[in-house]
């Protein structure tokens, strides 16, 4: 729902990862995890594994073979029972007495099972969130961006998925696209020329774990698994890829936090064989200015929305204030806009518009309900609005709804993020973002990885005045395509 | 034996990435705790008031907030709001248990639902529920029974070796894996099972039906390997209980027939208990310490041999086995030979772990593995990350390891391969040496 959230989402493709680790049976150690997350959750499948597990162990109920044993025999009957809760805290307590190498940090704990758990949810958008992240991310809303100032988004790619660069016939295969939503004004993320729909594939010459390799490769493991010496060699090529990655969570922090003053990225673009690299320099959070406004030639009015803060609403109407009584129309120009507050969309659609809603929510175990417009003075000349492959959620809506009121969209089909996540926030400062529901158009439409077409489409490759150009012509009346004035 | 488990791991990989998550176990209420409610109650009106209210919520830290609390608080919220697949607590606080125990960033301290803790109890005792017959694949990928093992019931219902596995029940074994033809003969103790079975001239296929027994692993395979000079050879797989006695009457066995020196095969043995450990290296070095032990707050403690089962010591040389998958337990065995000097290391350095798990059962039947120890040698030397050099190395070539495992495929019945198995060659040479040593100082 807020671009901030969105910003800095995480996937759990790593659970697939370190469960394919254990599989193999490699001769991993602890420090061969690929990064918190992925460490915090290696066990989460690998208790099939168990057979060939490398274990040494001794009973806690045959007592006295070790003095472990002895240290535990006083069980935690206090917390006895068959609900959940008492097992997880059974076990804390057994961590605490009994763990060979000091006492555990709760702090660190608490994180570990928190981090676990969102993560098990195999949703790219739930997330959690370290307290300085929580942080960042109360900045980003307040329109602060550290980091490359771009809104990602993570698409998941199905088993079966023609898209999918390694589908190997697996059920329940998937793989994650770390997706640029939106790269924002002044951003360093747009200095370099990230576009809407760019993939970033690896963050400082390191792949982002964004499939699991190991299940990728379950054809070429199964061809060799007669041979000993290719196997090996092929399942150790694998733990090396696995080994120098970084993992999705990691990436996200990374790019969206404050920790290095330059980022090499490599991504891939729509339309091109080769990935690009950029390089880009971090070296000051991007300040958004969520509502910019100007009067072009023509007496037409031009406001672009860039983040639906809370003081959007505002900004805007004393945005439409300052166009006069003659203004022939508005360009609202949602590109590059990838959303933020549903409230704060419709307040801005009642200044423009008579329609009722913004659109529908549907939440969890709920009827679908109506995002309300409140009634307001609208204005009274027509409408354009640019939107682009950069335009999402929130700005979705609102394109939607003014369209549905007779304003025409130029530009390309919007990017098709319907989810509403929000933030949640855990008393020690920490926190995770959570799907909490998904958005239809107000006419019941779904646009979820679909987007939003508009009226009158630009070539990709189009020049960002190319729009502007068409909507201009619109609003003066003349043919669209027609070479224009320039403002 | 490298190869045959490295067989194992291979067709491991298929059945383990295709493991699923299981769901469908019932909620019981929650415990009150006070949770995220406030700011997530207001997510139940309408999601854009979240902000606000997160922004707050945030601010609003209490002192003493255990793991429990945070645990809590997630769980109750992802029920109430998280918009997907519904949240089904027990495996949602396993995955926070998980979690937990991965924060500590140590593989082996790890929790096992109730189903793996069974499946571990039940490796752990050496015992599984079938019909007690080693199965394999041949070339025309049939499967087969490789060897009817002592004391099931397929030995009973006369199972022969040889026999090839037409059908499980009514389910045809037809392009399917040994081991997931072995998954369907396994079950319920006091369960059927009928198996169609092609023999060798049989005019028709043989069909058995039987009970699934729980049967006795064979952790322990043993022969004359050189019956000129008496060299006798045991490969232990794992320790578990079932572990000391085999390897017990292998010894047995092999003293009745004379037995001069012997090789003992630990190579790709992952480990197991710890006391079996003890026990096991009991037979083979003097009286004073297996390894120490020394968990956080105590000093190191020695783990001794047990007077009562050291009757084979220094009968006759021996000569160990090890490689880069001895691990643990059989660290600790290999481990007190060499530093007693009781016998002669052979092969590949082996894995090094030096760290005890105590496995703690949950009251909901699930259990956790927690590191509590490291242990040391008997001569208190760290060999974790480090593992422990053989006194003589040798390694595989790329070429031994296909003759091995192309030879080994094709005879599952081998219990080694001493053709193409350069290690155990050497091991045999060396037993064959010092055997001849020992019997010309008569005084020994």
């Amino acid at each position: 729902m807020t671009i901030s959230t969105r910003g800095i989402v995480a996937g759990a493709a790593l659970t697939a990862l370190t469960a394919g680790t254990f599989a193999l049976g490699m001769r991993l150690g602890p420090e061969h995890s690929l990064g918190h997350n992925l460490a915090s959750i290696q066990t989460a499948q690998g208790d099939g594994g168990h057979a060939g597990s490398l274990h040494l162990a001794s009973y806690q109920t045959s007592a006295a073979k070790t003095k472990a044993t002895d240290a535990d025999t006083d069980t935690d009957d206090a917390e006895a029972g068959s609900d959940p809760g008492a097992t997880f805290q059974e076990v804390y307590l057994k961590l605490k007495r009994n763990y060979v190498e000091g006492v555990p940090d709760d702090t660190i704990l608490a994180h570990g099972a928190a981090s676990a758990m969102v993560a098990s949810l195999g949703d790219p958008q739930s997330r959690f969130l370290e307290p300085a992240q929580m942080q960042e991310l109360k900045e980003e809303m307040q329109g602060s961006y550290h980091g490359i100032g771009a809104t990602t988004f993570i698409r998941s790619l199905q088993h079966g998925d023609p898209k999918a660069t390694k589908d190997t016939d697996i059920p329940g295969y998937i793989e994650y696209r770390l997706t640029v939503v939106a790269p924002l004004p002044g951003s360093p993320a747009e200095k370099a020329g990230l576009l809407p729909g760019d993939v970033i594939t690896e963050i400082n010459g390191k792949w982002i774990a964004t499939y699991d390799p190991i299940t990728a490769a379950t054809k070429d493991l199964k061809a060799v698994q007669n041979d000993p010496v290719s196997f090996n060699k092929l399942a150790k090529e694998i733990q090396a890829k696995v080994d120098s990655a970084v993992s999705l969570s990691e990436a996200l922090k990374q790019l969206t936090g404050d920790t290095s003053d330059k980022f090499v990225l490599t991504v891939s673009r729509p339309g091109q064989d080769k990935p690009q690299t950029l390089t880009l320099d971090n070296t000051a959070p991007t300040k958004v200015t969520p509502v910019a406004s100007r009067t072009l030639p023509g007496n037409i009015g031009y406001v672009k929305i860039t983040q639906f803060t809370e003081s959007a609403p505002e900004a805007f109407g004393t945005a439409l204030s300052t166009f006069g009584a003659d203004t022939k129309g508005l360009i609202l120009d949602l590109r590059n806009s990838p959303g933020g507050l549903l409230d704060s969309g419709a307040a801005i659609a009642g200044k423009l518009t008579t329609a009722k809603s913004l659109g529908i929510v549907q939440l969890k175990g709920k009827k679908e309900s109506a995002i309300a417009i409140k009634p307001s003075t609208t204005i009274g000349y027509p409408i354009v609005v640019l939107v682009n492959r950069g335009t999402a959620n929130t700005a979705e809506l609102l394109a939607d709804t003014l369209h549905r009121s007779g304003a025409k969209l130029v530009g390309e089909k919007t990017f098709g993020d319907a989810t509403d996540v929000s933030p949640v926030a855990l008393r020690d400062g920490s926190g995770f973002t959570m799907t909490v529901g998904q958005l239809f158009t107000s006419a019941h439409g779904v646009f979820n990885e679909i987007g939003v077409k508009p009226d009158i489409v630009t070539p990709p490759n189009a020049s960002p005045e190319e729009p502007l150009t068409q909507a201009i012509g619109l609003l003066s009346g003349q043919v669209a395509g027609l070479p224009a004035i320039h403002g | 034996m490298t190869i045959k488990n490295f067989a194992g791991r291979a067709l491991g990989v298929a059945s383990l990435l295709f493991v699923a998550f299981a769901g469908g176990v019932s909620f019981q209420d929650f415990r009150s705790v006070r949770t995220a409610d406030e700011f997530v109650s207001a997510a139940k009106l309408l999601p854009m008031r979240l902000e606000t209210a997160y922004l707050t919520a945030a601010q609003a830290q209490t002192s003493p907030y255990t793991p429990y609390q945070t645990y809590a608080d997630v769980l109750t919220t992802l029920r109430a709001n998280y918009y997907g697949k519904d949240i089904d607590s027990t495996q949602m606080t396993y995955n926070g248990i998980r979690g937990m125990m991965g924060s500590l960033k140590d593989r082996y301290t790890r929790f096992v639902d109730p189903k793996a803790y069974k499946d571990m109890m039940d490796d752990n005792h050496g015992e599984f529920v079938g019909i007690g017959a080693l199965l394999g694949t041949n070339k025309a990928e049939q499967i087969y029974v490789v060897r009817v093992l002592q004391g099931g019931p397929a030995l009973r219902y006369k199972v022969m070796a040889g026999d090839i596995i037409l059908k499980v029940d009514s389910k045809s074994t037809l392009k399917m894996k040994d081991t997931a033809v072995v998954k369907l003969i396994r079950g319920e103790a006091g369960t059927k099972v009928t198996l169609t079975l092609l023999r060798k001239d049989a005019p028709a296929p043989v069909v058995i039906t039987m009970p699934r027994e729980s049967v006795q692993q064979e952790v322990v395979q043993h022969s004359m390997i050189d019956p000129v000079n008496k060299i006798g050879y045991i490969s232990l797989s794992v320790f578990n209980e079932e572990s000391d006695v085999q390897v017990d009457s292998a010894l047995l066995d092999l003293q009745s027939k004379g037995m001069k020196g012997l090789i003992f095969d630990l190579r790709e043995n992952p480990g197991g208990l710890l006391d079996i450990a003890q026990r096991i290296a009991s037979r083979f070095i003097p009286a004073g310490p297996v390894l120490w032990i020394k968990d956080r707050t105590g000093p190191m403690q020695s783990l001794d041999a047990i007077p009562s089962l050291h009757r084979n010591h220094l009968r006759f040389p021996l000569v160990v086995l090890v490689n880069g998958g001895s691990a643990s337990a059989a660290e600790i065995v290999s481990g007190a030979i060499k530093d007693t000097g009781s016998g002669t290391l052979i092969g590949e350095k082996t894995f090094g772990k030096g760290l005890v798990q105590t496995v703690m059962p949950l009251h909901d039947r699930s259990g956790i593995l927690i590191t509590t120890q490291h242990y040391y040698t008997a001569m208190k030397n760290d060999i974790n990350h480090k593992g422990i050099e053989p006194n003589i190395t040798v390694k595989y070539t790329d070429d031994d390891q296909r003759k091995m495992y192309a030879y080994l495929r094709e005879h599952p019945e081998a219990t080694y391969d001493l053709q193409n198995d350069t290690q155990l060659q050497r091991a045999l040479t060396e037993a064959i040496q010092r055997t001849r040593v020992a019997s010309a100082r008569p005084w020994e």
